[in-house]
């Protein structure tokens, strides 16, 4: 069997299938994605903006005090 | 419960500390770049010491930028990122710390025995198995502090950037444990446990990997969570990012074989590595354009801010270099590029472009983040950019166009293919000196630039204090317990679980079973396959809500993960573990090395001799032109590590026993233009000096029974022996031809062990491997 996987041609069968797979999961991940509902999407893309990482200056370190800017949401 | 706000420090220092360690050894990184770039136009700047020698060097380079640079600039930025995405403190301090200072002593021990020529032999994995046990220790440290983290989370949900995190830390883990098994001969050397081509394809896998799941998955990471809070606004397309992350982590893992195109690896395996490398353009260009447009209406902080030009520069280079990479991995695209200078050009353009310039934007946004002063000087960091893009665009044009020059004059034949253009290796060599000088000029300018930032990461915290940040957040219950996560059970016993994993072993079954299971695995995988289209068509709300739960449950995230990472390892990998018997093998077979044999390949490891030298005929006919028949599989099966390169900064040496006369090696090795005029090879006269030591050679003989070589039940007397009487033979021939060197010196060895390549038997029908005592 092993002489076989190196050297027979129905082997190839490996690369057939393993495209059939990963093309399966790349359609189905991206069915997923697309019907994720707005809300959901707006939730997860502003998760960085949920914790401000103000600069010293923004916060006030360096005595010029400024606030965080605001990310810009999407309707 | 009522919930109670309460405010969290985030753990800053770390970060701080990964940050300025970035730096500092990226600049010993790329010094050491520099200085090879140089010795491959100026030989004499090995000075004629083996620790500074060129093939000693490059690996300390090749570590030093991917385990120190990128390596601490991925911690500082996982370690910020995740503790302000899921609104908690970095579960230990102590962890903290122990991670930190333990790579610091990882990378010193790096530093301290590759230049020494302890190594394994092996391209990124040169590490001795010391330093791989620690190694392996920091990264579960890592990864329990970062998993820890996960679990006291305030933050419910687990951004983008948390599950290339996550990837990173379970693949890693998982090729960096394989690639190293090996058998200790001493407390400074092993032997792989994988050879042969069971050893290049387990190296490439982890080779490949490396590049996708230490220089890629992390920085990506990085760019979805920095890229969006240095424009001010939200990544372009948060459902592009999941279709990325998924067949990114799911497609990567299959492509290393491209690394090993038109070899004696199997036919199906190249196939293999080859569609998955294409495939890849797909989730590589969607991850690019998401960064990209994720500047959309910011262009105009491109003319001022630093920051933002560092990034989208970055990101381009990363777009340029997963282009650059599937078109390498066509078949006869890689018969031009395989072994020159192209495939430097394509590294440099990645790690240059893309984790360089990724690193310095996240160091410059997080300087006045980290310390209380703002950043030093804008101009210096705009100066810094333009040094380095300048810098990248000299190196890798200049290797573009090497590689290229190469690959067309080692390919180029007349008389109808018959004939090689261009016979001897040396005039491509000599044809591409002006371009690797512009490479070092480039190298320098990069270099430079680096430096620039960090006298001004210097001059900004000079007096600064250190900032760490906090966060208010309202501890109601642990958010991984917060409604909708997945229990254990959940997470096993539902649907797409179940109708995966029976789905897989039914496919198992028929492609692996005898006549009788494989065809009841054809049954059950179209049953299977029925019966899971229908139950979704029944209940499609429950496969919908599970993968939605799936993504507030960290556990499970990170199985599914592993599992599409691990699968794509597991296809390739086992049938080749059992081919690796040389029974199995056809045509021809390797015949084990004699004592002395062995001793001299192990002084070739550790010269480093194979980051030039290849040991690979490929099926290719200006290849077999040059350098004789192509290479056969069962012809490295004994050669752990196997040593069939990856680079011809010299001719392939597969063949190359007998070719020459003894003298002639002796010759060479002490001053190789003494034989060859206008050669970049340095001179190894340490061999011709140093004392063979032969003490470990019987423990070296039976680890390498153990690994499956067939060698006798030798005694130690016997082994001695073996190698006085071989020594003694080839210092004859030496002295016959003028050359007067004791018998015991190292270069005897390594001329032994030379003029065994190329020798093998043929395969016996019977398919019984016979030993040296037959």
């Amino acid at each position: 069997m092993f002489t076989r996987i190196i050297y027979g041609d129905s082997t190839a069968i490996f690369t057939v299938v393993a495209f059939g797979v990963a093309a399966s999961i790349f359609i189905t991940i991206s069915w997923r994605a697309l019907l994720m509902k707005r809300p959901q999407v707006e939730r997860y893309e502003n998760l960085p903006f949920l914790t401000a990482t103000p600069t010293c200056a923004e916060a006030g370190l360096d005595g010029q005090a400024k606030s965080e800017a605001t990310p810009q949401l999407r309707t | 419960m009522s919930a109670q706000k309460t405010t969290v420090e985030f753990n800053d220092k770390v970060v701080r500390q990964f940050l300025l360690a970035s730096v500092i050894w990226g600049a010993v990184g790329m010094l050491v770049g520099v200085l090879i770039a140089a010795q491959l136009n100026f030989w004499q700047l090995n000075f004629n010491t083996s620790f500074l020698t060129w093939s000693h060097l490059r690996p300390l380079h090749t570590n030093a930028v991917i385990f120190a640079l990128v390596g601490n600039m991925m911690f500082a930025g996982v370690y910020y990122s995740t503790q302000r995405l899921v609104k908690a403190r970095l579960a230990s301090d102590f962890l903290s710390q122990f991670h930190f200072w333990g790579w610091q002593a990882i990378i010193v021990s790096a530093a301290c025995t590759l230049p020494f020529g302890f190594t394994r032999g092996q391209e990124y994995a040169e590490l001795i198995w010391p330093i791989n046990l620690a190694v392996v220790v920091m990264w579960v440290v890592f990864a329990v502090n970062f998993f820890w983290t996960l679990a006291k989370r305030n933050e419910p949900s687990l951004y983008v950037a948390i599950w290339f995190y996550i990837a990173t830390i379970v693949t890693v883990a998982m090729l960096y444990i394989v690639n190293h098994l090996a058998i200790p001969t001493s407390w400074t050397h092993s032997y792989s446990l994988f050879g042969g081509v069971q050893n290049a394809l387990v190296q490439w896998w982890y080779g490949h990997n490396a590049v996708a799941f230490f220089l890629t998955t992390p920085i990506l990471g990085i760019m979805y969570y920095f890229l969006p809070k240095a424009a001010g606004r939200p990544v372009y397309s948060y459902k592009l990012s999941v279709v990325h992350f998924w067949s990114l982590v799911f497609v990567y893992i299959w492509a290393g074989p491209h690394h090993l195109l038109n070899t004696s690896l199997p036919g199906w395996l190249q196939d293999l590595g080859m569609t998955f490398s294409l495939m890849l353009w797909a989730p590589s260009w969607g991850g690019m354009l998401n960064g990209l447009l994720t500047l959309r209406g910011g262009w105009d902080k491109l003319r001022t801010d630093p920051v933002i030009k560092f990034f989208a520069a970055g990101v381009t280079f990363y777009g340029m270099s997963t282009f650059e990479g599937p078109l390498l991995a066509i078949k006869s695209v890689n018969a031009l590029a395989h072994y020159t200078d192209w495939i430097i050009a394509h590294v440099h353009g990645g790690t240059l472009g893309w984790n360089g310039f990724m690193a310095a934007g996240m160091i410059y946004w997080l300087i006045p983040r980290l310390w209380s002063k703002p950043l030093h000087s804008t101009a210096l960091a705009n100066l810094h950019f333009w040094i380095g893009l300048v810098g990248i665009l000299l190196y890798v044009g200049a290797m573009w166009a090497s590689g290229i020059t190469q690959g067309l004059m080692l390919n180029a034949t007349s008389e109808h293919g018959t004939v090689l253009t261009y016979p001897n290796f040396l005039d491509t060599v000599n044809a591409i000196r002006p371009l690797m000088l512009m490479r070092v000029i480039g190298g320098t300018l990069y270099l430079a630039g680096w430096f620039l930032m960090a006298y001004n990461l210097w001059k900004s915290i000079s007096g600064a204090k250190p900032v760490n940040g906090t966060i208010e957040v309202f501890a109601e219950e642990p958010a991984h317990h917060a409604p909708g996560s997945l229990s254990i059970a959940g997470w096993v016993l539902n649907p797409p679980v179940v109708f995966s994993c029976l789905g897989i072993g039914f496919a198992c079954a028929w492609m692996f079973g005898g006549h009788f299971l494989s065809i009841a695995g054809l049954v059950g995988t179209m049953f299977c396959a029925v019966v899971a289209f229908s139950h979704f068509e029944a209940k499609r709300k429950s496969w919908g809500d599970w993968y939605d739960r799936l993504l507030v449950s960290a556990v499970p995230f990170t199985v599914l993960t592993f599992l599409a990472v691990v699968a794509g390892g597991l296809i390739q990998i086992i049938p080749t573990v059992v081919i690796h018997k040389a029974a199995n093998v056809e045509d021809r077979r390797q015949i084990p090395y004699t004592p002395l044999e062995l001793a001299g390949r192990d002084l070739y490891v550790r010269e480093g001799c194979y980051l030039c030298h290849s040991q690979m005929i490929r099926t290719l006919v200006p290849d077999v032109l040059r350098y004789g028949d192509y290479s056969r599989l069962g012809e490295s099966i004994y050669d752990h590590p196997f040593q069939w390169g990856s680079k011809r900064n010299g001719p392939d040496l597969a063949r190359v026993g007998g070719k020459y006369p003894n003298v002639w090696h002796l010759r060479h090795m002490e001053n190789p233009r003494s034989i060859s005029t206008g050669s970049n090879m340095p001179n190894f006269a340490w061999l011709l000096s140093n004392k063979l030591d032969v003490s470990t050679l019987p423990r070296k003989i039976a680890v390498q029974r153990q690994l499956g070589v067939p060698y006798p039940q030798w005694t130690d007397a016997e082994i001695a022996a073996s190698v006085n009487d071989q020594q003694k033979k080839i210092a004859k021939d030496l002295r016959d031809s003028g050359a007067y060197i004791d018998s015991d010196r190292e270069i005897v060895a390594l001329i032994a062990y030379l003029q065994q390549l190329g020798h093998y038997e043929k395969v016996v029908p019977t398919g019984t491997a016979p030993t040296l005592a037959d």
